[in-house]
């Protein structure tokens, strides 16, 4: 494996670099067409949808906000060979590369990414766009191209300084076995959520633009995020009824704006089986079922009163909608969320949250409708900025990378 | 509870239904001329929708886990068959208000597929009775099989979680001295232990002999090398792979589809009992697949007239000819199958008892 080095820039320099690294990343020619054909392959995202997920994984990092990570995450002292992240991440979306790496040098730290299995391309693009706009920054990045199960890898996890990961919950306690008492730092499954009011449904013009957001949210990545909405929560009454009906329109039209490759057998009969349960739920009174003729999905499930939604939440673009009086159902609506929430979208004043949710269902992210997927430079997933985590960590003396 | 629609009356039906599982030979039309009302009485034929066994809305197999699938009063249902349910803790429920209709199912599927001749004189059963399982419809199942056709009480092998290789090989014993065919009836990870559990040791059987297994591939995500299998039973049992018979059954219905090469002869299949129909639909459309590919199980049970008469299951599986093969569960879905009451007894191995001192 080679062996990496944090960066070793004055500020001003770093935060130059990494922006200009992002500028680059948005202007999409960077990636040649065949690897682009093959990324749509392992991303799933074809066409259109692929451009918007390339766009918004570099988006964030502008001058400033890259300025920002630097100075908030400064080092009190000379850096040495530990400062190395190991990322080990999970599903398709390349915002989740950027989201590591972008943050984690900010900070000062060498990073490894380990990619998924399933979409091992982006990141290998990535360090290649490095190369080439930030040459500088090349001995403090690589690739761990090794397989899940391999006994390098779980070497390379027990003796990294520090270790980021992503995956299901069950992945991440194995993680935390293998790492002891060293730093381990992300998060197991994750859901977000939208929350309106009927107020802010009671205008046409703000209806349709309240449906256009969510949509926006539920259909980029396929639903497939820890930022995706798998839950809507409306109060019920009028406005709400024709809501979801501008709200179908929009998720039919934002489902043709970012397509998806085409499901496999498995996929379709997934799909197809989790359309009939919630099909069959909201069949009872006081629900309602939708998906577009000759299609599963996207669908919406709207729940009668005292059905659960289904757990986990199917993805693929299916949400569920509970209707209630007030955003603290939710913990009697769905009360496995309990320490699961990675966001919440809700019209009005999102700190009102903070006072009405306990702890165990307050979300480290929260926006306005349709910006679940913009989240900006140092968000606090999983509870806390990785640049700020990282920069908490205390070195320790006389390790190596 | 699926609220009683308009129709004909369940009792008229159901004595219909009861001729058509007593047929010898019944007739296919049949099938479709009661399908139809009893799809109407559960209300899964919506008013307007054509008459026909394609616009029959299925019942999902979820559905049986978040409510009562029932169109009597569910106090009064004879028996609840259980699912495994075992990740969620959230059981699948399949109240039967009759028991005597899945005997007279069980009974016609078992005697046309597995009682073929010679007629074997000793049953072994690995699956545990229904007093130790009242939920298992399997156990019921074998429960009903054993007090039909064994002319002797049927061996108990199965002692909780572990198979009791001493006795099983006291039963084939016998069965060699009498000169009769003998019937293991198992859970296919059952098979599996046993097999194990005999390592190199063979207690070969009279010629005739046969095992009828089922759970297979459903069973808690494991796969199962059928070939293997049946080369294994070959060399420990000298059962010939014709008579190894496959059952593919769900808690969710009454009745089964079998693998049964001495009746049912061509590419290795399951074929359902004349008053069961299973389609292989495409997961979209839900319409049949051309034969060789490959769908989702769609049930028509004649026999599950009481809950739900179509039923969409989470196993995919290939059209072959009039049946199905190569069935497996939609990743996701939850694993389950009636193998996973055996799951202790399988693996780890310990759970078979030692060998006693002869």
């Amino acid at each position: 494996m080679k062996h990496l080095r944090p960066p070793a820039l004055e500020d001003d320099a770093l935060a130059g670099s990494l922006a200009r690294l992002a500028r680059a990343g948005q202007d999409l020619r960077w990636i040649a067409p065949a690897d682009r054909t093959r990324l749509e392959r392992s991303t799933g995202f074809p066409g259109s949808h692929l451009d918007e997920a390339l766009r918004r994984a570099f988006r964030p990092y502008n001058r400033e906000a890259c300025r920002r990570l630097v100075r908030q995450a400064r080092p009190p002292g000379p850096t040495g060979g530990d400062r190395v992240l190991l990322a080990i991440l999970a599903g398709p979306i390349p915002a989740l590369a950027t989201g590591v790496l972008f943050p984690a040098l900010a900070a000062r730290f060498a990073v490894r990414i380990r990619p998924s299995a399933r979409e091992p391309l982006f990141a290998r693009l990535l360090m290649s766009l490095v190369a080439r706009e930030a040459p500088e920054l090349v001995p403090s990045v690589g690739i761990v191209p090794l397989r899940s199960g391999d006994p390098r890898l779980d070497r390379e996890v027990r003796e990294a300084p520090v270790v980021l990961a992503y995956g299901t919950d069950d992945t991440l306690r194995a993680l935390a076995d293998l790492r002891g008492d060293r730093p381990l730092l992300g998060g197991g499954h994750r859901e977000s959520l939208v929350l309106l009011d009927r107020t802010s449904l009671e205008s046409p013009r703000n209806r349709r633009r309240l449906a256009d957001a969510v949509a926006r949210d539920v259909c980029l990545y396929d639903q497939g995020g820890c930022l995706s909405p798998t839950l809507l929560l409306l109060e019920p009454g009028p406005e709400t009824d024709l809501f979801l009906r501008d709200l179908r329109d929009s998720l039919f039209r934002a489902a043709l704006r970012w397509p998806v490759a085409p499901r496999d057998l498995e996929t379709r009969g997934f799909l197809r089986m989790q359309v009939e349960a919630l099909r069959d739920l909201a069949g009872q009174a006081g629900g309602s079922f939708w998906t577009p003729p000759g299609g599963l999905v996207p669908a919406v499930a709207v729940l009668p009163p005292g059905v659960p939604p289904l757990r986990p939440s199917p993805g693929h673009r299916i949400l569920q909608v509970l209707l209630c009086r007030d955003a603290s159902d939710l913990t009697r609506l769905a009360p496995d969320l309990r320490d699961h929430l990675q966001g919440i979208a809700c019209t009005g004043n999102p700190s009102r949250l903070r006072e009405i949710l306990p702890g165990p269902f307050q979300a480290p992210y929260l926006c306005r409708p349709g910006r679940l997927q913009a989240p900006p430079a140092g968000w606090p997933e999983n509870g806390r900025p990785l640049h700020l985590a990282l920069a908490a960590i205390r070195p320790r003396l006389g390790a190596t990378a | 509870m699926i609220p009683p629609a308009s129709g004909p009356p369940l009792a008229d039906l159901e004595a219909r239904v009861r001729a058509f599982l007593q047929a010898d030979s019944p007739d296919p039309r049949t099938f479709r001329e009661l399908l139809i009302p009893i799809a109407e009485v559960q209300g899964l034929l919506p008013p307007g929708a054509r008459r026909s066994p394609e616009a029959v809305r299925p019942v999902p197999e979820s559905a049986f886990k978040t409510r009562a699938i029932a169109c009597f009063d569910p106090a009064e249902a004879q028996a609840e068959f259980r699912s495994s349910g075992t990740t969620t803790g959230w059981p699948g429920r399949h109240l039967v208000r009759d028991l005597s209709l899945y005997r007279l199912s069980v009974l016609g599927g078992f005697r046309r597929f597995v009682l073929y001749d010679p007629r074997p004189g000793f049953f072994v059963r690995l699956v545990p009775e229904g007093s130790v399982r009242p939920h298992s419809s399997l156990s019921r199942m074998i429960d009903f099989v054993v007090e039909a056709f064994a002319e002797n009480p049927p061996v108990p092998v199965r002692q909780g979680d572990r198979l009791d290789l001493e006795a099983f090989r006291g039963a084939c014993a016998r069965a060699r001295e009498a000169g009769r065919p003998l019937c293991l009836l198992a859970t296919t990870l059952d098979l599996l232990a046993l097999v194990s559990g005999l390592g190199n040791r063979a207690v070969p059987l009279p010629p005739g002999s046969r095992v009828m297994h089922t759970g297979g591939a459903k069973a808690s995500g494991r796969s199962v090398d059928r070939a293997a299998l049946r080369r294994d039973l070959e060399r420990l049992l000298a059962i010939p792979p014709d008579d190894v018979v496959e059952e593919y059954g769900m808690t969710e219905l009454m009745s089964q589809a079998y693998d049964s090469p001495r009746v049912v002869p061509g590419p290795r299949r399951f074929v359902p009992v004349p008053w069961l129909r299973t389609r292989v639909v495409h997961p979209v459309s839900l319409r049949s697949v051309p034969e060789g590919r490959q769908g989702l199980l769609l049930h028509l049970d004649l026999a599950n007239l009481h809950t739900a008469v179509a039923v969409l299951t989470g196993d995919l599986a290939r059209r072959v000819r009039d049946g199905f093969g190569e069935v497996w569960r939609v990743p996701g879905s939850l694993p389950r199958g009636c193998s996973l009451e055996a799951a202790k007894a399988a693996s780890p191995s310990p759970g078979i008892a030692p060998e006693r001192e002869p």
